[in-house]
């Protein structure tokens, strides 16, 4: 998990959430979530300073959050910002409006890139009414 | 008959063949088959190579028969019953009369020494548990087939039709025979005896002894001596009548079959010859029966398959004969249809006589049965385990499915009510008195075991259910709470408290179908809006095929035109809570959210509504906003569970892991307080508290760091849990 975080990066705190969320899930719970997933996202995420961190969410084989590149050709490659992902994350922003206002740019299956909305999402519990 | 009075029975010899025959019951037939095949003289040659003494009492004649195999020694000293010189002269004529029989490239020199020598040879040759009864049949078996005196012993104790049935293995009856038992070459014993030489089956000594049973209790020893020897010739085509037993068998299991093309396969075609005979294997080919049995037959005059079939009777035969009269009025029902059945299946459609079909179903069925309750018996271990493995794995599933129900074996048709209430006993009015009288709202600090006990006291009272459910719901136990609202709704289809509660716990299940249904259900039946919704619907019909994102569209357009409708100034908060709850599962968070405000400006101290809209808030990625309304909902309903999970889980969002740990402990405790505790119960409380929010609680551990309270969760063992947390 804490090999996950790098410092500056508010992204890192949610990956590492992701992580752990992915960790906890059983066999089956991971079965399922690669079996709708089925890829691998390679997250390239800028910070204020300019400096720039790698992240992958393989959700095709191992059902994982890693830092670094992906080990494998990834499905799409997402690049953005800090704040844009955090906003993903936190679902105040929508991946397609992101991509339309420029704040994302994909490489590789842009399609696919809708799915990471799913994989957040599935990270998260949702509250009952 | 039983076995141990046999057993007992025969005094002669020091030592009870027929307790080694015993052992035959239980033994691997594995064994034997091994056998078969090897350098081993068949049953069939040494047919008729012994004499057997008609003068021999019953008794002695049985032990006889099983004694040479013990004592091959002792045979040559022995009785005169095994006289081999007689044996010697009558050996070319039983030859020619059982060609079927012999195995062509086995054919063997048949004098009287090398009869010796391979009577001797025999035990070598055989395991030695399998070459004692084999042996011996032979011997006896000969004996029978020779001597007319033989027959007439038999005859007396089978008065009615074991002289001809013994008759037809006398090398002169052999055509007699033929007739009666022509129709028997039906497809277990049509095979004649390519693979001589195999021995005495566990299965078929079975067959023998149970058959004999019916037969009463005077006749046992005598019986059983005939039925033995009359075997050999069945043992020796054993092995082909297995076959011919398994193809037959295959073929009656796919009568049924309807698909003509499987029917007339190529597979299905040679089952049924191999069923009917017409095909044998010889060693490791499939030959035609006629072509195999020319081979082994010496006498042109009698066709191949006949011979087989008539040498094949005995077992069942004897059975018949010795059995009771009333018999064959039992079997003539069961016969008829089988015949038909057979007759049809089998290609040459033989004429099937009563008896013989009656004893081959008997034997088929038995021998069926026996496999398969020696399967039984060994398979288990291997198989049962995968099975039992694949039972648990579903086991597990299916509770894990039922999990938030308790005992929930019947997951959505029943609710479950927690066994041994205390509320349902004592001073129970008082809270019945307070429900009549008191909307929802005054069961604030009632838990769920006096709304459930209220519910068993009454239970046709859509009421009393509507409220556990929303009770179910305020403890997050959504499974319950569906159930307890379906019941409510049975019980009065037009209660619309109902719907709208089911319609929120199908949305917290992410059931949009279940809660658009829901909510349609409460806008059709909803007296108030039924111009504006007629109006409505009017202007805007709903087409058949219309996906189920449209009509949900279509349903929120209808609430709000019903809203705009009610022109007194007046906030229906039921409609809005129902609008709400619709663009909630369309994910139209913001809008939902408008909805529940305006819902709790009429209902300020509704701590539902608080929680609502904490939880669109939240949802919609606000989990900042959304903790005063918690806060909120906790502050007027300090037990409502669901607010204080809520909680938990936003703190998670706003990764305050420490603080939604504690947040999820208190809702697991407060949910924990609802189970009953028996003094020395089991305390299994899986189903009382709920397995999201231990799921929940293990992430924000493994979120701390703590992996030993994660495993914990595991377990849901909350006392463990809770003091190791306080500790840390």
């Amino acid at each position: 998990m804490s090999d996950i975080k790098v410092d500056g990066f508010k992204s890192s705190g949610i990956l590492a959430g992701l992580a752990t969320v992915f960790d906890s899930y059983n066999d089956e719970e991971k079965k399922a979530q690669i079996k709708k997933t089925n890829g691998i996202f390679e997250l390239r995420v800028k910070n204020m300073e300019g400096q720039e961190a790698v992240w992958t969410i393989d959700m095709k084989t191992s059902g994982s959050v890693y830092k670094g590149e992906s080990k494998t050709k990834p499905n799409v490659t997402l690049i953005m910002s800090d704040e844009t992902f955090q906003q993903l994350a936190e679902g105040k922003l929508d991946g397609q409006k992101a991509f339309m206002t420029g704040k994302l740019k994909t490489k590789g299956n842009m399609m696919f890139a809708t799915k990471l909305d799913g994989v957040l999402k599935a990270a998260k519990t949702k509250a009952k009414l | 008959m039983s076995l141990p009075m046999l057993v007992n029975g025969a005094d002669c010899g020091p030592i009870n063949p027929l307790r080694g025959l015993s052992k035959q019951f239980d033994r691997d037939r594995g064994i034997q088959q091994d056998h078969f095949g090897t350098g081993r003289a068949g049953p069939s040659r040494e047919a008729f190579r012994s004499q057997y003494s008609a003068a021999a009492g019953s008794s002695q004649e049985a032990a006889q028969f099983f004694s040479p195999v013990h004592s091959p020694l002792a045979l040559a000293t022995g009785p005169p019953a095994f006289d081999l010189s007689a044996l010697h002269a009558s050996l070319p004529a039983s030859q020619s009369h059982s060609p079927a029989a012999l195995t062509p490239q086995r054919q063997t020199p048949l004098s009287p020494a090398s009869w010796a020598a391979d009577f001797l040879q025999h035990p070598v040759k055989h395991s030695p548990d399998l070459q004692l009864p084999a042996s011996a049949l032979a011997q006896s078996q000969s004996a029978s087939a020779q001597s007319e005196s033989n027959v007439q012993l038999h005859s007396t104790y089978s008065p009615n039709g074991m002289a001809t049935n013994l008759r037809s293995w006398g090398p002169l009856a052999m055509s007699y025979g033929m007739n009666s038992f022509a129709s028997m070459s039906a497809p277990p014993f049509a095979m004649p005896i390519q693979k001589a030489g195999q021995d005495v089956n566990a299965s078929q000594w079975d067959q023998v002894f149970l058959s004999q049973e019916p037969a009463g209790q005077q006749v046992v020893t005598p019986e059983a001596a005939p039925a033995v020897e009359q075997k050999s010739p069945e043992q020796s085509r054993q092995d082909a009548d297995e076959l011919a037993r398994t193809a037959g068998r295959l073929m009656e299991t796919l009568r049924h079959e309807e698909n003509p093309k499987f029917k007339n396969s190529e597979f299905m075609g040679l089952m049924r010859q191999l069923r009917d005979g017409d095909v044998v294997v010889d060693g490791n080919t499939m030959v035609p029966k006629e072509e195999a049995a020319p081979r082994a037959s010496e006498a042109p005059d009698v066709k191949g398959k006949g011979r087989a079939t008539d040498l094949r009777m005995p077992l069942g035969d004897n059975a018949l004969m010795t059995g009771p009269t009333p018999w064959s009025s039992q079997t003539q029902p069961v016969r008829t249809d089988r015949v038909q059945i057979d007759s049809a299946s089998t290609s040459e459609g033989y004429q099937e006589s009563p008896i013989d079909a009656y004893l081959r179903e008997e034997n088929e069925t038995y021998i069926e049965f026996q496999r398969q309750a020696s399967r039984n018996v060994s398979q288990p271990p291997l198989d049962m385990a995968y099975a039992q493995d694949a039972d648990w794995g579903r086991l597990q599933r299916d509770w894990d499915l039922f999990e938030a129900t308790a005992t929930g074996v019947r997951p959505l048709t029943h609710y479950q009510f927690q066994p041994h209430n205390p509320y349902l006993l004592g001073e129970a009015s008082r809270t019945r008195h307070h429900f009549m009288h008191a909307d929802m709202r005054s069961t604030l600090f009632e838990n769920v075991l006096e709304t459930e006990a209220a519910a068993q006291r009454d239970p046709t009272n859509a009421q009393r259910w509507f409220e556990l459910g929303v009770k179910q719901q305020e403890n997050e136990r959504e499974q319950k709470a569906v159930q307890a609202l379906r019941r409510a709704l049975e019980l009065e289809p037009s209660h619309l408290p109902s719907w709208l509660a089911l319609a929120i716990s199908y949305t917290n299940e992410s059931n949009r179908r279940g809660a658009y249904y829901a909510i349609r259900e409460w806008v059709d039946r909803n007296e108030l809006y039924r111009p504006v919704v007629e109006q409505f619907r009017a202007l805007n019909p709903e087409a058949e095929d219309m996906v189920q994102s449209d009509r949900l569209a279509n349903l929120v357009q209808c609430l709000i035109e019903a809203a705009r409708s009610d022109t007194s100034g007046a906030i229906d908060a039921d409609l809005q809570i129902a609008l709400a709850v619709l663009l909630n599962t369309s994910e139209d968070y913001s809008k939902a959210q408008d909805c529940f405000t305006t819902a709790l400006a009429v209902r300020p101290d509704d701590w539902l509504l608080y929680n609502r809209v904490g939880a669109t808030l939240a949802n919609n990625g606000n989990p900042e906003e959304a903790l005063q309304y918690y806060y909120r909902a906790l502050e007027l309903n300090p037990t409502y569970i669901r607010a204080k999970f809520n909680l938990g889980i936003s703190c998670i969002n706003l990764r305050r892991y420490e603080e939604a740990a504690h947040h999820i402990l208190d809702a697991l405790v407060l949910q924990d307080g609802d189970s009953i505790y028996e003094r020395g119960g089991s305390g299994d409380k899986r189903g009382v508290t709920s397995h999201t929010l231990w799921e929940s609680l293990k992430t924000c551990c493994l979120h701390l760091q703590r992996i030993d309270l994660a495993t914990l969760c595991d377990r849901e063992d909350l006392e463990a849990f809770r003091l190791n947390f306080v500790l840390s």
